[in-house]
């Protein structure tokens, strides 16, 4: 005998986009439930994990696509992976000034492919003080221009990871 | 000649008599000491220099003591036979200490080798490791065909005790014009199938519409596994698929089960198998998306992933499972009791037909004696009501006889449930999935149930024009009046 399972849970799709190795697998990994092996990220591009969450209207569950970071694939995402996702994520690595570079241009590929979605922009490795290549006003600058809330964040400490998803989850309007 | 001595010379030699005869005397005294310790150094240093040959000679002893065992060790090392034969009880031995003491960490210590050695023995000992291995591999084979052959012998003997419906004799004479006779059809019937896990995922967003799994299985990831699934579509849509629509992936396969992925326009079904599924399987399962896609294609197409705004399709998913599944064979033989009901049961029959012969045979005798000027009188007018039996088959009676028509009642019509279509669904000429639908009929659709079989319902009703058709519908479509 079957079991129909009567689905309860809200699922979210959240996207996760940023250049390579600026730490979008390692801010996730500390705060999610994953049964995908890291080999996916280079094989198909793109590793799911999944933020579950309570909330005041229920159980609710993000399911983070981590999509490979440009560079692997001939420098554009896949858009397919796109379709469908309810927020996303984009990640710089404030060490690597070149890295930055990757908010405009994955907000023409976001605006290419007609998303009108919430998105939320992240400067990571804040931790590294002796290393940062990029100031904070030029985050706020950035993000000012797009109208995108911002956040900094050290995956390594764990300063801000949560208010990220927090504010993602907010930005749902649930 | 010698001059008298100056007087003042002799008071100076007195005076430095008595001046310095202390320090003379000190001064003797030291040197008698100086002479004392000159001699001791000496021998000391003779007899240091003794010790310093006794220990060179030794030192020199030693030297070759160390060469000679250097030597024989070198010696040793080149003969490694023999440094096998020395090594191996004492290496034995610490290995088997270890396994005894920390046989985890013996695990741990062994475990990153051992498939590169075994790997390394098969490629230069292939025999040998074969001999090595069969005794276990062998036996798990042994086990694993009896199991099969087991549960083959048990399907087919429950598709000897099902009784053969219409359907399945034209699916055999199809097979036999195509030159596959009915034992192998039967064989491919028989062959061990299941279906494990259903999964309705939204196309695009690959979010979990709605899972049905079996009650033994854990309860697993299925959004995480929809949504990988749903990423590995495009990823081979990407790779492999040139223009939109073409080449899908249907099919994942890894080991013994595999995932067909039924593709329809908002949401697609990933169906998780294993076995050799029966013939007309994917054509069953194209027809459920096309229905699900009827009744439900915008709310598919605009799920978010808030289950509110589904529908609960879990028990459209149910009764697809239990469509899909074969029927369950019995898993032991028929027992002897069973045997003696199914004998005495066709004596019995054999003895009825037998005693309806006799009696037709009697009344169609005594016909002419009972009824001396019968003529035939017209014959019913025909009925506008649906009959459920077949047409009786008209009796062969004796030449000289005028046909009487039997007075037997027709049979009476019982009361037909009223149902409704629960959406939009596609009507066909007989109750199977591989014949063509010949019409649609909108949802909220009145109709009269007129027999069910097999999961399929035959219903009747009325067409724009007025006129009442008749035709096979899925029973999970239709829903009962109150």
């Amino acid at each position: 005998m079957f079991n129909d399972v009567a689905l309860t849970t809200i699922q979210k799709k959240i996207c996760m986009l940023g250049e390579f190795a600026v730490g979008k697998t390692s801010l996730v990994r500390r705060y999610v439930e994953g049964r995908f092996d890291d080999r996916y990220l280079s094989t198909i591009g793109v590793k799911i994990s999944r933020r579950s969450m309570e909330r005041p209207y229920g159980k609710l569950s993000l399911l983070l696509w981590d999509l490979a970071g440009s560079e692997e694939f001939n420098g554009e995402i896949r858009k397919n992976y796109l379709r469908g996702a309810s927020g996303i994520l984009i990640v710089c690595d404030m060490t690597r000034r070149e890295t930055m570079a990757g908010y405009r241009r994955y907000m023409e590929q976001i605006q290419d492919v007609g998303l009108q979605i919430p998105v939320v922009f992240v400067a990571n490795k804040v931790d590294m003080h002796a290393n940062l290549a990029i100031s904070r006003p030029e985050i706020q600058t950035i993000a000012a221009d797009y109208q995108v809330p911002h956040f900094f964040t050290s995956a390594k400490t764990g300063e801000n990871v949560e208010e990220v998803f927090l504010q993602m989850v907010a930005m749902l309007n649930l | 000649m010698s001059s008298p001595p100056n007087p003042a010379s002799q008071q100076l030699a007195d005076l430095q008599n008595i001046l310095l005869t202390q320090e003379r005397l000190r001064l003797d005294a030291l040197e008698a000491q100086t002479d004392q310790i000159r001699a001791e150094s000496l021998a000391r240093l003779q007899a240091l220099q003794a010790e310093l040959k006794a220990l060179r000679e030794q030192l020199t002893q030693t030297k070759e003591e160390h060469r000679s065992e250097l030597a024989r060790l070198q010696a040793i090392q080149e003969d490694v036979d023999a440094l096998v034969t020395r090594l191996t009880p004492t290496i034995s031995g610490m290995v088997r200490d270890s396994i005894r003491n920390s046989p985890q960490e013996m695990a741990e210590a062994l475990g990153p080798v051992m498939g590169e050695a075994i790997r390394v023995q098969i490629r230069d000992s292939r025999q040998e490791m074969v001999d090595a291995i069969y005794p276990i591999i062998g036996a798990t084979i042994q086990k694993a065909i009896g199991e099969f052959a087991r549960e083959l012998q048990q399907n087919i003997d429950a598709r000897f005790r099902v009784s053969m419906q219409p359907q399945d004799l034209l699916r055999l004479l199809s097979a036999r014009l195509r030159g596959v006779s009915a034992g192998q059809v039967a064989f491919r019937d028989a062959l061990p199938f299941s279906v494990r896990e259903i999964f309705l995922v939204q196309r695009h967003s690959g979010l979990l519409a709605a899972h049905s799994h079996p009650q033994e299985a854990q309860a697993s990831d299925a959004d995480l596994i929809s949504n990988m699934l749903t990423a590995i579509r495009d990823f081979a849509q990407d790779a492999y698929g040139s223009t939109a629509g073409e080449g899908e992936l249907d099919e994942i396969q890894y080991g013994s089960q595999r995932i067909l992925l039924v593709s329809g326009a908002a949401a697609y079904l990933a169906v998780v198998i294993a076995g050799i599924e029966p013939e007309g399987f994917r054509a069953r399962l194209r027809e459920f998306v096309a229905d699900l896609h009827l009744l439900y294609a915008a709310e598919l197409r605009n799920f978010d992933g808030n289950p509110a705004t589904l529908p609960n399709l879990s028990p459209a998913l149910r009764h697809l499972e239990m469509d899909l599944q074969p029927a369950a064979p019995s898993a032991r033989p028929l027992s002897p009791p069973q045997k003696w009901v199914i004998v005495l049961l066709s004596a019995g029959s054999l003895l009825l037909l037998a005693l309806a012969c006799f009696y037709l045979q009697f009344t169609l005798a005594l016909l002419p004696v009972a009824f001396p000027a019968a003529t035939l009188t017209a014959s019913p007018s025909p009925s506008q009501t649906i009959t459920l039996s077949p047409t009786p088959s008209p009796t062969n009676l004796p030449p000289t006889l005028t046909i009487t028509p039997s007075l037997t009642p027709r049979p009476s019509l019982t009361p037909l449930p009223q149902t409704i279509t629960l959406g939009a669904v596609w009507i066909r000429q007989e109750p199977n999935y591989s014949t063509q639908p010949f019409a649609a009929i909108p949802g909220q659709t009145p109709v009269l149930l007129l027999q069910s079989q097999g999961g399929w319902a035959l219903i009747q009703w009325q067409t724009a024009n007025g006129q009442t058709s008749q035709g096979w519908v899925g029973a999970q479509w239709l829903q009962p009046l109150p």
